[in-house]
């Protein structure tokens, strides 16, 4: 093949198919996108030949990927070629039935982007091997299918592989043995003789150093004299191949299937792969240097057409199958059993850190909750300034990005504020914990809401990354004058609104977003705030969030929310009655973190 | 997000379309690394097309910001409108981008 590797990506959603598409892009890939089934599968019978890995959504419309995977698996040209499949988290079943059907990797959504990029680059050197191992094995066969013992040895990976092809065609079924055979001798010599630990592969293949790295210990005095031997010895029923190195031995049995802790790493599935796939058994002995692997010569009555001496080509033979109907004894079933098994294990282990991290979560998500307003604290300035203050907080995951608070700076004037990270979740938490703890670093400024921000914003450009940005509003009421004096940050804006006719008035909530750049200079703005009346501080969350007919509420929407609960409930409204009619259509969960904050004057400016 | 990438006299012209808004995020980031690539002295963000941005679509031209003044270019936005402008003008991104209509 020449040209850039090209990449088939089949989804029902065009924005997961252009996001991945987009990343394929990144590695230079050329890529084809598909809408179904259906349109992958004439794609696919057109033109499969021509693609590198194909990228498969599970769940379609028409045809589903399943199916897709199914044919690719059953097609002669196709059927070495890899298929990532997408699929929902969580569906465990899925990815059995997937591994089953020959997936070659499982990614589930929303797809990492780094895990996305290397998994299918991995695929694609795979395919490439796997191409060059095959047209060996046919190149090959003739004259090795009547060899009965052999001894061999050699030194290099290149020499490795050769000898996999070669021996490959001396067994019953050479399309599926070279495979697992070509990992043995790798590992021989990477792991073996080369002594290059799992760990330091990991490393050399993100660095992309790994053929260097070979290459200079290959000639390195310590390695430069091991040899790979291997003993091949065919009985009638079995053939067997022992390949022995001069390395140290390592823990074969972490490898002997896929391991839970290595189950998104994107090399490490060698042993495992030569165990499911290739062979009927396969044994380390000792110190784990030397490893037997057996391939049974199927009886006269199961013979298939590659066992046609000499006369079937071996390329074009029927598909490596799985055959999974032939009872408990077939030794295919019983690895896909196997499999099957280690996948509950592996589930189970997630379970486990998954509780973990839910425990590990709530005690975040109560500390969080620890930064809002203490509520004796609320009730004493209820109680002075003659209030009633309210607050909705509702996180859109585990942890919020958004902050609100009050606090009382003298007999007749009391600070209140919004905030809101970008973005939400952990990262964004991660901030809010940060300002909580400046709040209160310059009290010398609560009075001034212009020049408190601009202060914040200073510090807090001097800590977020390009990304990451508060929107805020940062209010101070007086009860003598009778105002709301404020600064904005790019908030949504104040919403005052008279109790007794539901009139509302917006203040302006414009400004450049805290934490950009410092030295940005906020205005100090005023609205009138005499009793009788309420402020409404809240997120852009209420003004952005779908409500179930695809629309958002925007401004308008909020101040009308605010003039109807006013009409229906009179000058006792509630928050909750103010929000019901967004918090009833909203769709859940809510795409941002949602706060609101109300603080009623009471009319007579009393309790 | 929808895009295309034109050039006028020196300056490079990134026209975006539909919307941009957090989903984008990763796509957006593969646009500016092919924008700036051949390292214009300025990049013009076009928004006729784009009718809507949310808060996670002004942290995106943030980000623009941030790599157009490593690399030395001018960031332009021109022609917002509808709940584009209206987003812009609260962030007062005035203030930190030239904005021009044409």
């Amino acid at each position: 093949m020449s040209g850039p590797p090209r990449g088939l990506v089949v989804d029902d959603n065009r924005i997961s198919r252009q996001l991945l598409a987009g990343h394929l892009d990144v590695l230079g890939y050329e890529t084809v996108l598909a809408s179904d089934g259906d349109e992958a599968w004439d794609i696919l019978e057109r033109e499969g030949t021509s693609f590198d890995v194909v990228l498969l959504d599970r769940r379609m419309p028409r045809m589903d990927g399943m199916e897709v995977l199914a044919r690719i698996k059953a097609s002669p040209h196709l059927q070495t070629l890899p298929v990532i499949m997408q699929t929902a988290a969580d569906s465990q079943q899925e990815i059995i039935d997937g591994i089953r059907a020959g997936a070659f990797y499982y990614l589930t959504k929303p797809v990492q982007p780094e895990v996305l990029l290397s998994v299918t680059a991995a695929a694609v050197e795979h395919h490439a091997r796997f191409r060059q191992l095959r047209q060996g094995v046919h190149r090959q066969a003739a004259a090795l299918r009547q060899l009965q013992t052999g001894l061999f040895r050699f030194k290099s990976p290149r020499d490795g592989s050769d000898l996999a092809t070669a021996l490959a065609a001396a067994m019953p079924d050479p399309q599926r043995h070279v495979i697992g055979l070509a990992e043995l001798m790798m590992n021989a010599v990477e792991h073996g003789n080369l002594a290059i630990t799992y760990e330091e592969k990991t490393d050399l293949l993100a660095r992309r150093a790994l053929d260097t790295e070979l290459n200079t210990r290959l000639n390195h005095p310590d390695y430069r004299d091991r040899e790979v031997t291997v003993a091949f010895e065919r009985t009638p029923d079995r053939v067997v191949l022992t390949i022995t190195d001069e390395g140290a031995g390592f823990d074969w049995r972490r490898y002997l299937e896929m391991d839970a802790k290595r189950v998104f790493d994107t090399h490490g599935r060698g042993i495992a792969l030569a165990q499911s796939i290739s062979f009927d058994t396969l044994e380390y002995r000792g110190r784990g240097n030397q490893v037997v692997a057996t391939a049974r010569v199927p009886r006269d009555s199961e013979l298939g057409p590659n066992r046609d001496a000499g006369a079937a080509p071996l390329v074009s033979g029927a598909p490596a199958s799985l055959p999974t109907h032939q009872g408990a004894e077939d030794p295919d079933r019983r690895r896909l059993v196997s499999v099957q098994t280690h996948l509950i294990h592996t589930q189970a282990d997630l379970r486990a850190s998954q509780q973990r991290l839910a425990a590990d979560l709530a005690a975040a998500r109560q500390m969080q909750h620890d930064l809002l307003p203490d509520p004796a604290v609320l009730d004493t300035l209820q109680q002075r300034h003659g209030l009633r203050v309210a607050s909705h907080f509702e996180t859109s995951s585990e942890l919020g990005g958004d902050l609100f608070g009050l606090r009382g700076i003298d007999e007749h004037r009391f600070a209140l504020w919004t905030v809101d990270f970008a973005g939400h979740g952990i990262a964004a938490a991660l901030n809010t914990f940060r300002l909580h703890t400046m709040l209160d670093e310059f009290p010398e400024w609560m009075n001034y809401p212009g020049e408190y921000l601009s202060v914040l914003g200073v510090r807090l450009a001097s800590l977020l990354a390009t990304e990451q940005y508060a929107t805020a509003l940062y209010g101070v009421v007086d009860t003598q004058s009778d105002t709301l004096r404020y600064a904005a940050a790019a908030s949504p804006a104040p919403l005052i609104a008279n109790l007794r006719t539901g009139e509302v008035t917006a203040g302006d909530g414009s400004g450049v977003p805290l934490g950009i750049d410092s030295g940005i200079l906020y205005e100090t703005r005023e609205l009138a705030f005499p009793p009788g009346h309420l402020v409404l501080l809240f997120s852009d969350a209420l003004l952005e969030c779908r409500l179930g007919d695809r629309t958002a509420l925007g401004e308008s929407g909020v101040r009308g929310l605010l003039s109807e609960a006013i009409a229906r409930h009179g000058e006792g409204v509630l928050l909750e009655q103010v929000l019901a009619p967004f918090l009833d259509r909203v769709d859940r969960p809510l795409t941002d973190d949602l706060t609101a904050l109300m603080c009623v004057r009471r009319p007579d400016g009393t309790d | 997000m929808q895009y295309n990438i034109t050039t006028e006299g020196t300056a490079t012209v990134l026209h975006l379309s539909e919307q941009l808004v957090d989903a984008d995020r990763a796509a957006f980031d593969t646009v500016l690394s092919r924008v700036l690539s051949s390292r214009p002295p300025r990049v013009i963000v076009d928004f006729s097309g784009l009718h809507y941005m949310d808060s996670a679509g002004l942290g995106l031209l943030l980000t623009l910001r941030e790599r157009a003044r490593a690399a030395g270019a001018e960031v332009v936005l021109r022609n917002p409108t509808g709940a584009v402008r209206d987003m812009l003008q609260l962030a007062r991104f005035d203030t930190l981008f030239s904005v021009v209509n044409a």
